[in-house]
């Protein structure tokens, strides 16, 4: 009895082994989400980079509740003015005497947050257009990809000059004092991630439009017109979850760029204002007391941006890999 | 009876380039409730453009309907109805299934969610009503345990599977005709007779008529009511199964069936193939499209007069202007001289 049911498990493992063309494989491993872990995982780096990042989120998201928020105090400015790492500030203070592991734990939060914002502002106009261009193509693609075109070739630092009116805070007048302050803070929190997503969306409507061209192309979307189905619902129900795949990556990969494209802007002044602190923030003014000997505070944030642009380039190469069909055994 | 759907002078070019490819010229045909209609034609011939035209998934332009085709199913044109109307039309009414099940099917999808779309669009069932039905025509089309396999991905199955799902999708709203273009052609041998044997069995249970396309000459043998041969896009020869196969009446035709691999020949009969290529669709010749590969041309009548479909028999109709058959010796030397006087070459309008 034994014997005969050995024979009959041994070949269906075989078929297992053999792929899809043994017809039906019912092995409970059919779960998406569970192949695409298994592919997943076998990127050391990748799973290096997500657990590192997901100790980065931590920091952002708990690291608040620890540390003390960095606030100018007069009274101990001048006795903490640039002093070097030790046990009350591990990662020294700066020229005003602020906590340089305050600024980079609450520096976090906002770098992360405008950094992802913009990357979600980025990835939904830019799919957005892309599909529909792609889709449609004719002198709507035209038109679309004309558009798109216009917004690659506005120079960044031109739209901020125009929107550092609204972004930077305006100079101290008589009676509005740290109302104004606060508003063009809370503004560029909201501002400056829209921004930068309206200048990265071509990049990714542009990778949409191409997948979607040979999406469309595949006889499932004529079958779905033969089956009566709306254009838009074609779009939403049968193009969308093709394209899926590469925007999650690119958008990866645009969180990365944006972390470091926010540092470049608040270090010049023209990102994040303070009272809000975001990394870039924390590095503006460093480089005087750099020569001067303190290192720490230029060093502790810089490796913060640096730690968190690799994590997130070791996740969106992991997530390439995994994603892609043609990696599938 | 009025037949289902009645296809009048469906003429259709694609604007190109190059010029007007002339893909599908002047055809008529109809086909009857529960009726099985086979078409058969090389690659170019027009098969597909035809069936696509019929439900209006042409991308327009670049192709170009003649503004007095008409395509009348169930007593209206569906050329002059409006979007929303046809789409109606599509799916619940005409279904169709593609030649390749690889590439027809969403990958990213799940089965249970490809089969349901049209019950929800067509027949506004709800989640449950529409997944117990997508079970029922899982197993109707013979695809084991189907209640388990709702969940699974297009990969997950064979090639033969999938064209099953194609089939349990088609016939899901209870279509009255079914256009199956080239469903066996990229499956093979036995899966192919298994495809058609469920196709045969579902027209019995059903009684949906179905408009089969293939290049195939068997798969139509055992399958089809009515034959309709189409060459340079136009129909050159239509008549129930039977007669086609026993007495083809058009040069292509016989040349069609003469390529075909037979058991029971005797001795080392060679094939013999149909020498040349199909006409440039974009510069149609002014005589008949086959004359230059036709082994039975009389140059002088045929480059002259493009042969109508006539009655060669009761129910069977041929476009050549003589009367050829098998058994008509195939001259050695292509007659440079006029056989047929313009007297003997019969007439009869179009239908």
């Amino acid at each position: 009895m034994i014997d005969s049911t050995q024979k009959i498990t041994a070949p269906t493992k075989d078929q297992k082994n053999a792929g899809n063309d043994a017809g039906a494989i019912s092995n409970d491993s059919h779960s998406q989400l569970y192949e695409f872990w298994q592919r997943y995982r076998r990127h050391q780096m990748a799973v290096f980079g997500t657990i590192l990042f997901i100790i980065l989120f931590l920091v952002a998201l708990l690291g608040p509740f620890i540390v003390p928020e960095p606030v100018v105090d007069t009274a101990t400015m001048f006795k903490l003015k640039n002093s070097p790492p030790s046990l009350a500030h591990p990662f020294g203070t700066n020229v005003n005497g602020l906590d340089v592991l305050g600024l980079v734990v609450y520096g976090a939060r906002i770098s992360l947050f405008l950094s992802v914002l913009a990357m979600l502002v980025a990835c939904g106009v830019g799919t957005l257009v892309g599909i529909v261009s792609g889709y449609f193509g004719g002198w709507v693609d035209a038109t679309l990809m004309r558009v798109a075109d216009v917004f690659l070739s506005v120079p960044l630092i031109f739209v901020l000059l125009l929107a550092s009116r609204f972004l930077v805070n305006p100079p101290p007048e008589g009676g509005t004092g740290s109302n104004g302050v606060q508003d063009a803070s809370t503004r560029s929190l909201i501002l400056l991630p829209l921004i930068i997503g309206l200048l990265t969306w071509p990049a990714v409507s542009r990778l949409v439009r191409s997948v979607t061209l040979s999406v469309k192309q595949q006889e499932f979307v004529t079958g779905a017109r033969a089956m009566g189905a709306k254009n838009g619902r074609i779009m939403v129900q049968h193009i969308l979850p093709n394209v899926i795949n590469p925007v999650v990556v690119a958008g990866t990969l645009i969180v990365g760029q944006n972390i470091v494209l926010e540092a470049f802007l608040s270090y010049l002044g023209y990102g994040i204002q303070i009272p809000l602190r975001s990394w870039g923030t924390a590095l503006a003014q460093s480089q005087n007391e750099f020569v001067n000997g303190n290192w720490w505070w230029a060093f502790f944030p810089g490796f913060f941006i640096l730690l968190t642009v690799l994590a997130i380039n070791f996740i969106g190469d992991g997530l390439r890999d995994a994603l892609d069909p043609r990696n599938k055994r | 009876m009025e037949p289902l759907l009645k296809v009048n002078n469906l003429k259709v070019a694609f604007k190109t380039d190059g010029g007007l490819v002339k893909a599908v010229n002047d055809v008529n045909f109809y086909l009857n409730e529960g009726e099985t209609l086979g078409i058969v034609g090389e690659s170019g011939s027009g098969k597909s453009v035809t069936s696509m035209a019929i439900m209006r998934l042409l991308p327009t332009p670049p192709a170009v309907i003649d503004s007095n085709s008409q395509v009348i199913f169930k007593g209206q044109n569906l050329l002059k109805l409006k979007d929303d109307q046809m789409r109606k039309i599509r799916g619940k009414e005409i279904a169709m299934i593609f030649q390749d099940p690889m590439t027809s099917l969403n990958p990213v999808l799940t089965i249970g969610k490809q089969i349901t779309e049209s019950l929800k669009l067509h027949m506004h069932l709800d989640d449950r009503a529409a997944s117990r039905r997508a079970i029922e025509l899982l197993k109707l089309v013979g695809i084991p345990s189907a209640d388990k396999r709702l969940g699974d991905y297009p990969h997950q199955f064979s090639g033969g599977m999938r064209q099953r799902v194609m089939i349990a999708m088609a016939i899901s709203c209870d279509p009255k005709l079914l256009i199956a273009d080239e469903p066996t052609t990229a499956l093979d041998v036995t899966i192919q007779a298994q495809i058609l044997e469920l196709l045969k069995r579902l027209r019995q249970e059903l009684g949906t008529a179905i408009m089969l396309i293939t290049h195939d000459l068997g798969v139509v043998a055992g399958m089809c009511d009515r034959i309709q041969v189409m060459y340079a896009g136009k129909i050159v020869e239509t008549a129930s199964a039977k007669p086609l196969y026993a007495n083809p009446r058009m040069p292509y035709t016989i040349g069609l069936l003469n390529s075909i691999p037979r058991l029971d020949s005797e001795g080392q009969d060679r094939l013999i193939p149909i020498q040349g290529l199909p006409p440039d669709m974009i510069t149609l010749p002014p005589g008949c499209p086959f004359e230059p590969r036709c082994a039975y041309r009389q140059p002088v009548v045929c480059q002259a007069k493009v042969p109508e479909l006539r009655e060669v028999e009761e129910g069977h109709r041929a476009a050549c202007l003589f009367d050829i058959t098998k058994e008509t010796p195939i001259p050695e030397v292509p007659a440079p001289e006029v056989v047929a006087t313009a007297n003997d070459v019969r007439i009869s309008p179009a239908g």
